[in-house]
């Protein structure tokens, strides 16, 4: 149980891997057969109901004891092999580890009967059975069915993110670092790396970045990912990470897609926008094509008096019509629900999806803003 | 002893008139009662006049019968407002009291003319004319039932003769019309001298109509034993004894009565079963002698067996295959005749005409049977349809690695505390188990149906209780104390669809597959027609609720079935849709499973007790948290420095589980992590957080919207002095938080403006909380 990029399914897989080779302590790993211990996967994302989740293990249940081939039965016949299955064993018998990914989803199927089931066989028959679900929810144990919450047996293992900043800095090395079962043979160059790595996460562009990352999710995914391009970048020249390698767009963790949106519009389409604020501002939610005009004409009109600049942004009905399809099409505006779809477009209703202060922003990041609009989007 | 005369008059009335009017389809079948009302009982209640307009016997047009349940209580009782006859006439030919009777009890497993006693016949409340038949088994339907039912030891006699029938204690309530002729039951001295050779076969023209049945019935049987439902045969009979039938009938009834007292008040008494099933016993042994006509040591004689009954089963079945090709054969066969399941699994339309097949080549046959061939003996993946996932081994291979043994005491105290370790005894069940034991004994041996319901929170015993009394009647029909009864399991919860269940217990009652509605039809067959010699099936229905369908059709029939007067049905229905609080979970369940190992301190059990009743009463959760503790302990024991071993009580009592452990353990599961997982955010997540609880404090409306939250954050953010995050940013720890239901944010809205957002599992005050550390103090300030 863990929020997502804690590290749920490496730490399973780490587990399995090192539970495999205490299995078979004197066997090397290419002489392995793996059939110490049964492993299947599921996924409440592929898997989503039970009838797929059942064919799935039987077809994976074949696949390890080599049955390939077989064709696959009916559903009520795929539940009665399997309970016949996890019925013969016995303490003496091939232990069977079910993971579940994103076992909430499994929790969400009518009857839950898959649960159900396998949670029955760990706990009544005589055969081992290990059932592992991972979830990002912390409520997993109120979705189980009474039944099925009963046979549960209630081990929770909380994966929780780094307590502080120090501990995450670690974290980002041990991945970045060069260890032991990469098999890298130069030392001296693994020595270098690694140094220069604890360097770079220490010093401050990095540290900045790592430290965002920190403050907001403290998701090792995220670095890693702003990452990848830093790693890309390794050649025989430059053989140690460097932050200037790191795109700008990397190093964001994330940028603001409406902003970047905005910054491409025209601008009769951010005048617009911007009298579509103003609406904002006096507390009317919906509005329609016509309102928006009506404000727009109206401010240029206004504005003609004092700025001759002014005059060529004022255009025709028609024109800010287009336009403002166009902002239907971006999605920075929407149709209201249920707001009638039959009467003429000019009259639809329409909401944004742009609060006022997100559109003020826009507006002062927007690359040459003529400044009768930059006055209109940053009054209050 | 009548004389040989009259025998021979008897015969020859048999041949000339038996069978011919029901067969020929332009008789109309008519049918009487002879003489005057013989009534035993009290005045009639309602007038059989009246009744009597109900039921035409001409016309075959049945009232709705009245369920066995309605019928037994009163005639156990001697109450009846049945009128009683002699005999009756029926298509030319009177039958009596103490005749012996051909009935034709056709059900779902084929055609089947069986033998029987008439014993009593009468009118009941409805108008309907019933009769008593008493069973009696030919040779191929004892072995059928040895066979089938009595597992193991028990072996048919192997010296039965063509012509010998076995008297059984079996006996149905049936319509007259089933009755399809009469036929002569000899003492075996006297049928030796009336036929030197053998009886004289009959070419009967209705069995020849029926094709499946036998084709020569014998006019005269002897009879020199009795056989009993459990499977032993009773020799040193003399039928002489028993041609006063109503004796017999009392004497028998008695004992069965007798038999059932005993076994109520030894029940009653212990709570050990084991040591009662012994005393039970012995009573049975007394109420055994008291029948009279059965020599002592009947009970328990059985003739010593050579080959088992599978080979001879399926000898009868060669022979009857040869034999089944030529069919000008003039030899008597009757092995043809009462084979009739082994036969239903070859041709498997019961409703071809045998001739069809007799000529047709086996090899031949039609491809549209195969999918309907049994289950079990399938093995060649030829079969269409049936999947070849069946013919699977369906176990699981054995390790490759040897497992290791428990040693420590903490190891094996684990293994013990496993839920699936369910030990012999059930303790806090006696109750429950005498109360289930009890009516199972009753309902078995009295060959009715019965339904139980039994319902309770999960993890209080249901199941388990009903599985440990069904071991204990298992083995009460291994000691010979209770007659054999088949067991069925069915669990709504592993059914796909509530209509195969009917495809499961047919399953289990026939061995053979069928779909869902055809499954419910053959049962519905097989519950409504007699047959001799079935066996009382024990259903256990888990998880019943789930089984609730549209029109709960299958639940209907599931209680209907019991009801059927020839079902000998019972179902044992559990489910927690009623909760009947049983809060007490006592020590013992854990006491109970820890003889002998040496890992918990008293005190300590009883904590775990009094934490888990104190919720649910959840023994699998009383369980699992003492395995909890234990594995704790070990942790913490291998996490200590070694002490230095010094052998003492005093070292011991360190290394058991006591209540602080056990404390840990039961934290761990019933605590959430909800406030931890919370304390371990983000800032920025938690201030996010922050500002949902101050939108909704604000507003005082549950439900805020994520424009709104953001304005409040971002106000939060220029507050703190923070670098507020970008609006997509934004979304993102939005979604995160709702994704790990810290949050519930409405699904697929994300980024709208007007994504509706609550408060997850965690309260307010837990929030508020679980921010305030490491979010700025500033933050704080703002939160009075």
């Amino acid at each position: 149980m863990g929020a997502k990029g804690t590290g749920k399914s490496s730490l399973l897989g780490k587990v399995l891997g090192d539970l495999r080779k205490s299995l078979t302590p004197n066997i090397p790993d290419t002489e392995k057969t793996g059939k110490e211990l049964y492993e299947i996967h599921l996924s409440g994302l592929f898997q989503t109901d039970d009838r797929i989740a059942l064919r799935e293990i039987v077809r994976q249940l074949c696949l390890e004891r080599e049955f390939e081939g077989q064709r696959l039965a009916s559903f009520a016949e795929c539940l009665a092999y399997i309970l016949s299955v996890l019925k013969s064993g016995s303490a003496d018998t091939i232990p069977i580890v079910f993971i579940l990914d994103e076992i909430d989803l499994f929790a969400q199927h009518p009857k839950q009967s898959l649960l159900y089931n396998l949670f029955d066989a760990a706990q009544n028959s005589g055969s081992p059975i290990a059932v592992i679900g991972t979830t990002t929810r912390i409520d997993m144990t109120e979705l189980l069915e009474k039944r099925v919450k009963s046979r549960f047996s209630h081990r929770f293992i909380h994966l929780l993110p780094a307590e502080n900043m120090e501990t995450f800095l670690e974290m980002v090395e041990s991945g970045l670092c060069i260890s032991e079962e990469d098999g890298v043979e130069d030392g001296e160059y693994v020595t270098d790396f690694n140094d220069a790595v604890k360097q770079l996460i220490r010093a401050d562009p990095m540290k900045g970045l790592i430290r965002t990352v920190y403050d907001e999710s403290k998701s090792i995914r995220d670095i890693s990912r702003s990452l990848l391009t830093g790693v890309n970048h390794l050649t025989e020249e430059s053989p140690f990470l460097d932050f200037s390698h790191v795109p700008a767009f990397a190093a964001a963790p994330r940028q603001d897609c409406k902003l970047m949106i905005v910054q491409a519009l025209s601008v009769l389409e951010l005048s617009l926008l911007v009298a579509v604020r103003q609406h904002a501002l006096r507390q009317v939610d919906s509005f329609n094509f016509e309102m928006v005009y009506d404000d727009y004409r109206e401010y240029f009109l206004r504005i003609n008096l004092v700025d001759r600049d002014a005059k060529h942004l004022l255009f025709v009905k028609p024109v800010a019509l287009k336009a403002f399809e166009h902002l239907i099409a971006l999605e920075l505006i929407k149709p209201v629900e249920g707001g009638g779809s039959r009467c003429p477009k000019e009259y639809r209703m329409m909401r944004s999806l742009m609060s006022p202060m997100h559109i003020e922003k826009a507006v002062l990041v927007y690359p040459n803003c003529p400044s009768s609009i930059l006055r209109w989007g940053t009054s209050t | 002893m009548p004389p040989k005369k009259k025998v021979q008059d008897r015969a020859q009335k048999l041949l000339s008139s038996n069978h011919s009017p029901s067969s020929t389809s332009s008789a109309r079948p008519s049918f009487s009662f002879l003489g005057n009302p013989i009534s035993k009982s009290l005045p009639a209640i309602s007038t059989p006049s009246k009744a009597r307009q109900t039921y035409d016997p001409v016309t075959d047009i049945l009232p709705p019968t009245p369920t066995h349940r309605l019928t037994r209580g009163l005639r156990t009782q001697g109450y009846s407002n049945a009128t009683h006859y002699t005999g009756f006439h029926l298509n030319g030919v009177d039958y009596k009291k103490g005749d012996c009777v051909l009935c034709d009890t056709s059900d779902s497993d084929g055609d089947i003319l069986t033998y029987g006693v008439l014993q009593d016949c009468w009118e009941d409340e409805q108008g309907i004319p019933m009769i008593k038949v008493r069973w009696l088994y030919g040779k191929d339907q004892v072995e059928e039932v040895f066979s089938r039912g009595v597992r193991g030891k028990k072996k048919a006699p192997e010296d039965l003769e063509e012509d010998e029938l076995l008297y059984s204690n079996q006996s149905d309530n049936l319509l007259p019309k089933l009755i399809h002729g009469k036929f002569e039951l000899l003492p075996h001295d006297q049928f030796r001298q009336t036929y030197p050779t053998g009886s004289p076969r009959q070419n009967s023209s209705s069995a020849k109509k029926r094709n499946k049945s036998t084709s020569k019935i014998a006019a005269a049987y002897f009879c020199r034993r009795g056989w009993d439902a459990r499977g032993s045969v009773v020799d040193g009979f003399q039928w002489e004894d028993f041609l006063n039938l109503r004796d017999m009938v009392m004497v028998k009834e008695g004992s069965v009565r007798a038999r059932l007292a005993a076994a109520k008040t030894t029940r009653a008494a212990p709570h050990t079963p084991t040591k009662s099933v012994s005393e039970r016993r012995k009573a049975t042994k007394v109420a055994k002698t008291r029948l009279k006509p059965i020599p002592e040591d009947g009970g328990d004689g059985v003739s010593d067996g050579g080959q088992s009954d599978d080979n001879s089963a399926d000898e009868t079945y060669q022979t009857k295959h040869s034999s089944s090709e030529s069919e000008s054969d003039a030899e008597p066969d009757d092995t043809y005749a009462s084979t009739p399941s082994k036969k239903r699994k070859r041709s498997t339309s019961p409703s071809t005409p045998s001739k069809r097949i007799r000529t047709t080549p086996s090899h031949t046959t039609p491809t549209r049977k195969q999918p309907r061939t049994p289950s079990k003996s399938i093995t060649t993946p030829r079969t269409p349809r049936s999947g070849r996932l069946r013919s699977l081994d369906a176990t699981l291979p054995d390790r490759t690695i040897e497992r290791q043994e428990s040693l420590t005491e903490y190891e094996r105290a684990r293994e013990r505390l496993h839920v699936s370790a369910v030990p012999d005894e059930l303790p806090c069940r006696e109750r429950e188990f005498d109360k289930i034991y009890e009516k199972l004994v009753e309902v078995v041996e009295e060959g009715a149906g019965d339904c139980i319901y039994i319902s309770g929170v999960p993890g209080t015993g249901k199941t388990a209780t009903v599985q440990r009394v069904i071991r204990q009647l298992m083995a009460d029909v291994e000691e010979e104390i209770l007659s054999p009864f088949q067991y069925v399991e069915i669990n709504g919860m592993k059914l796909t669809d509530p209509t195969q269940a009917y495809v499961q217990l047919w399953e289990a009652l026939s061995g053979n597959r069928a779909a869902p509605l055809q499954a419910a039809d053959l049962l519905n067959k097989r519950f409504s027609t007699p047959s001799p010699g079935r066996q009382p099936v024990v259903v256990l229905v888990d998880e019943l609720d789930l089984l609730v369908n549209k029109n709960q059709k299958v639940i209907y029939n599931l209680f209907d079935w019991p009801f059927h007067p020839h079902s000998r049905l019972i179902v044992i229905a559990i489910a927690n849709t009623m909760d009947l609080p049983e809060r007490l979970l006592n020590t013992k369940i854990v006491h109970s499973r820890l003889e002998g190992v040496e890992a918990f301190e008293s005190s300590a059990i009883e904590f775990c007790a009094r934490k888990v009743g104190a919720v649910s009463g959840d023994a699998r959760r009383a369980l699992d948290i003492c395995r909890r503790a234990v594995e704790i302990l070990e942790k913490m024991q291998r996490n200590a420095p070694a002490v230095p071993e010094t052998p003492g009580t005093k070292q011991r009592n360190k290394h058991l589980v006591t209540m602080g452990v056990i404390d840990q353990a039961v934290k761990e599961m019933y605590t959430s992590a909800g406030v931890q997982t919370v304390q371990r955010l983000g800032m920025m997540q938690r201030m996010f957080l922050f500002a949902v609880v101050r939108r909704i404090k604000k507003t005082g409306v549950g439900e805020v919207e994520f424009g709104d939250v953001v304005a409040e954050y971002g106000r939060l953010c220029k507050h703190c002095n923070v670098e507020e995050p970008n609006f997509s940013r934004v979304v993102g720890i939005c979604m995160q938080l709702g994704g790990s239901r810290v949050l519930v944010a409405e699904v697929g809205k994300g980024g709208d403006l007007k994504q509706k957002i609550k408060m997850g599992s965690l309260t307010e005050a837990d929030l508020v909380a679980a921010t305030r550390n490491g979010v700025r103090d500033a933050v704080w300030k703002l939160a009075d």
